[in-house]
């Protein structure tokens, strides 16, 4: 009968092979319950660290990876029509105006958290010239964030801590974030909001420059 | 040939109870070393609370339940055959604490793997110009 082969086995292989077997089919039933089997699936659907810059270039590094993943991960938001996605960006001197810039001319609604200090002058003029759009906010926080974050929908881009004016080195994605992240984020991105000043043009007018 | 289920009894009473005990050290432990590697290693502290920890690293700690749990069953089992004399129990025990030290141990070496994918992934993102 099998149901004493299986509990009452003659053979040493049965007794040896069938708890592998069913410990196989734990393990997939552990997965299509949504538990994760590698730390990084804590996080969510694809973790990657990425460096800054491509490091066997001679020359100076002008292209910046991650800001390739950004604009890769707008233009795919903008081909899929999604109006409804907010870009959120926890920034220190706010270096990365450029994806900002073509995330909201192309109708997507981006809120940005900035430190007291700007990177330079020019991106001081940069962003006076973003203000014409309504689907932009910025708010200006009394201390510099020490960490930044870049969330466009349901990705999440964690640039590594980072002195200011120095680039970091690397930064970890996490595409297809989970929910608890992404509520857990959200929370907090709207604590800081209520710590900050909703910048308009004296705001940023005032603010000083490294 | 039928092997003699009472050559099973002792070692299954010591892997039962003992495996349950050094589950929860262990899982403990390897739990600690999971939050270090997220903390340390993927996000770089200080990570500033902007990341839920304690809620994602829930299921591994369910993980570490259930295997305790099995090696606990696996002890019921065990009772079940002494008392009620079953000779099924006896290899239900014997499954459920084979079950829980793979299903431990699996685990362990899975995570041990993940840092490797990690490396290898920053490797292919480096080369991009």
């Amino acid at each position: 009968m099998l149901y004493e082969w299986i509990y009452i086995p003659n053979s040493l292989l049965i007794l040896a092979i069938v708890p592998f077997i069913l410990t196989i089919f734990l393990f997939i039933f552990l997965y299509l319950l949504g538990v994760p089997l590698l730390p990084h699936s804590f996080l969510g659907g694809t973790v990657l660290r990425v460096p800054h810059f491509a490091l066997n270039t001679t020359i100076k590094p002008i292209n910046s990876l991650p800001r390739q993943w950004k604009k890769k991960q707008i233009k795919r938001a903008i081909m899929e029509g999604n109006k409804n996605l907010i870009i959120k960006y926890i920034t220190g001197e706010f270096f990365d105006s450029e994806t900002i810039e073509y995330a909201i001319s192309n109708g997507i609604k981006a809120e940005v958290i900035c430190g007291p200090k700007l990177g330079s002058q020019k991106i001081k003029h940069e962003l006076l010239s973003l203000l014409i759009h309504d689907n932009l906010n910025i708010f200006i926080m009394q201390e510099r964030p020490p960490r930044h974050v870049y969330v466009i929908g349901r990705n999440f881009f964690l640039e590594d801590p980072h002195e200011p004016l120095i680039p970091y080195d690397s930064a970890i994605i996490i595409e297809d974030a989970k929910d608890e992240i992404l509520t857990y984020f959200n929370i907090k991105f709207s604590n800081m909001k209520e710590r900050c000043v909703k910048a308009n043009k004296e705001v940023i007018e005032k603010m000083e420059v490294y | 040939m039928i092997y003699p289920s009472e050559n099973l009894l002792a070692p299954l009473m010591v892997v039962s109870i003992g495996g349950a005990g050094l589950t929860l050290a262990g899982g403990n432990f390897l739990r600690d070393c999971v939050r270090q590697y997220i903390e340390n290693k993927i996000l770089k502290l200080p990570y500033e609370d902007i990341l839920p920890l304690d809620q994602l690293l829930f299921p591994l700690t369910s993980i570490i339940l259930a295997t305790v749990l099995l090696f606990l069953f696996s002890g019921l089992s065990l009772i079940g055959y002494i008392i009620l004399d079953f000779k099924i129990a006896i290899y239900i025990s014997y499954y459920l604490s084979y079950i829980a030290a793979l299903l431990f141990s699996s685990s362990i070496i899975l995570y041990l793997l993940e840092p490797i994918f990690l490396y290898m992934k920053f490797k292919e993102w480096s080369r991009r110009r």
